[in-house]
């Protein structure tokens, strides 16, 4: 058995992920009870930057922020898998990573 | 308690046509695709969905069951929202408990990455599917749908698990992250017995199978399937119950991603319904996580089991009515 170094880096990314994230929406969120905005609209993507209140737009970036954590640990996967050669690891993570772009695409289609 | 679903903009395709987020609302107007549903969230309301995700966070933390299946049912019977609505809330919170949870399980190199990604191949497309299918299905066959799901999370969650894998001895220091790619397996450090165990993940179209049907669970209702992949890993494939639940959580992120990219296409996250309920999932986590050692995990589930399968029977009942 090889002990796998890249649990650090992903284990790093999802972190990370999850401190931006978190920290994003409870700004929105803050902001939101500061403003007295409790009407909220159903947002997309597209309404990142432009669409609804300042407020629900750093909530959705916190929300697009966690969504896109665990894609981004499996991207880091793929890194680590291809430095270490195991491309039969590493074309899976790819495929994973493949279904979620094309979800994403199509789900705004 | 709350909301009052409007449409301030009508944008639909010409004709008499059905809003697509469920609602029963019909118009013609002109314009673009999707109608813009609000939901009004007053203070009283954002403290209930903080504690929801407190709750649910916690709950997860403690037992591995939580997320969805206890969201999803508060959101539309506590709180009235629509189930869409519910769902797609509830795959924010998912997400943000998978990822606070698999963060510190992947340092501890509790996750079997190539276990997860082997089978997330099969969870995604389901994902995917699901997410599909759940912005399409009738909001009444959702609840009788979930209903029957939560029977089901119930009488699994009142059983116990198997314990699979061999003791190789003590190896002295912690050491984490080491797996196999053929066969597919791995050892990890158990810290209740001090020892290395190791593991061999078999019978892998069992676990390709319920993975697949966890995933368009995920998509189709909104919760992150754990209950179904970690008995499949665990009593289907021999992975023992740490790695599994663990890897579970991994891959849940990942899942309930696929789910959440189609209900965030089309419109149905509502970003002041699921912040805050996200931010209460991610203090509980983190809370029931440090407790997690204290509590005792077979009274939690036995506990939530009942309450899963009495709100199960609500459920049912109003999706039939």
């Amino acid at each position: 058995m090889k002990r796998d170094t890249s649990y650090t880096l992903v284990a790093a990314v999802l972190r990370g992920g999850v401190a931006l994230g978190g920290a994003l929406l409870a700004i929105g969120l803050v902001m939101g009870i500061a403003t007295g905005d409790v009407s909220t609209p159903a947002l997309r993507l597209t309404d990142l930057f432009a669409g609804g209140s300042l407020d629900s737009r750093l909530e959705l970036a916190g929300i697009l922020l966690c969504s896109a954590t665990p894609g981004a640990g499996v991207l880091a996967l793929i890194g680590a898998r291809l430095r270490g050669r195991d491309w039969g690891a590493a074309a899976t993570a790819a495929v994973v990573v493949t279904i979620l772009v094309v979800g994403m695409i199509i789900g705004h289609v | 308690m709350v909301h009052a679903t409007r449409h301030r903009r009508l944008r639909d395709r010409i004709g008499d046509v059905q809003c697509r987020h469920g609602c029963g609302t019909r118009f013609g107007a002109a314009g673009g695709r999707f109608c813009e549903g609000f939901v009004t969230v007053g203070l009283l309301a954002l403290v209930g969905l903080i504690l929801l995700g407190l709750l649910s966070g916690s709950l997860g933390a403690l037992v591995g069951i939580g997320g969805g299946v206890v969201i999803v049912p508060a959101l539309t019977l506590l709180f009235g929202f629509d189930i869409k609505t519910a769902i797609a809330a509830s795959l924010v919170a998912v997400v943000v408990t998978s990822i606070t949870a698999s963060g510190r399980y992947v340092r501890l190199g509790l996750v079997n990455t190539r276990l997860a990604l082997t089978l997330e191949l099969a969870t995604a497309l389901g994902g995917l599917t699901g997410g599909f299918a759940g912005t399409l299905v009738p909001s009444g066959v959702l609840s009788v749908v979930f209903g029957v799901l939560l029977v089901v999370t119930g009488i699994l969650s009142l059983r116990g698990r198997g314990e699979h894998g061999e003791q190789v001895g003590a190896a002295g220091v912690e050491q984490a992250g080491w797996e196999t790619s053929r066969p597919l397996g791995g050892a990890f450090w158990d810290e209740r017995t001090r020892s290395m165990v190791s593991y061999t993940a078999r019978r892998l179209p069992i676990g390709e199978g319920v993975s697949f049907v966890a995933g368009l669970a995920s998509g189709l209702l909104g919760i992150g399937g754990g209950v179904l992949k970690v008995p499949a890993m665990n009593l289907g494939m021999d992975v023992p119950v740490k790695v599994a639940a663990a890897t579970s959580s991994f891959m849940i992120g990942v899942t309930a991603t696929a789910g959440l990219s189609v209900y965030l296409g089309r419109g149905f996250v509502h970003p002041g319904v699921a912040a805050p309920l996200a931010l209460g999932v991610l203090t509980g986590a983190l809370a029931g996580a440090r407790f997690a050692g204290s509590a005792s995990p077979r009274a939690l589930r036995t506990i939530l089991g009942v309450i899963l399968v009495l709100v199960a029977v609500v459920m049912v009942v109003r999706g039939l009515g």
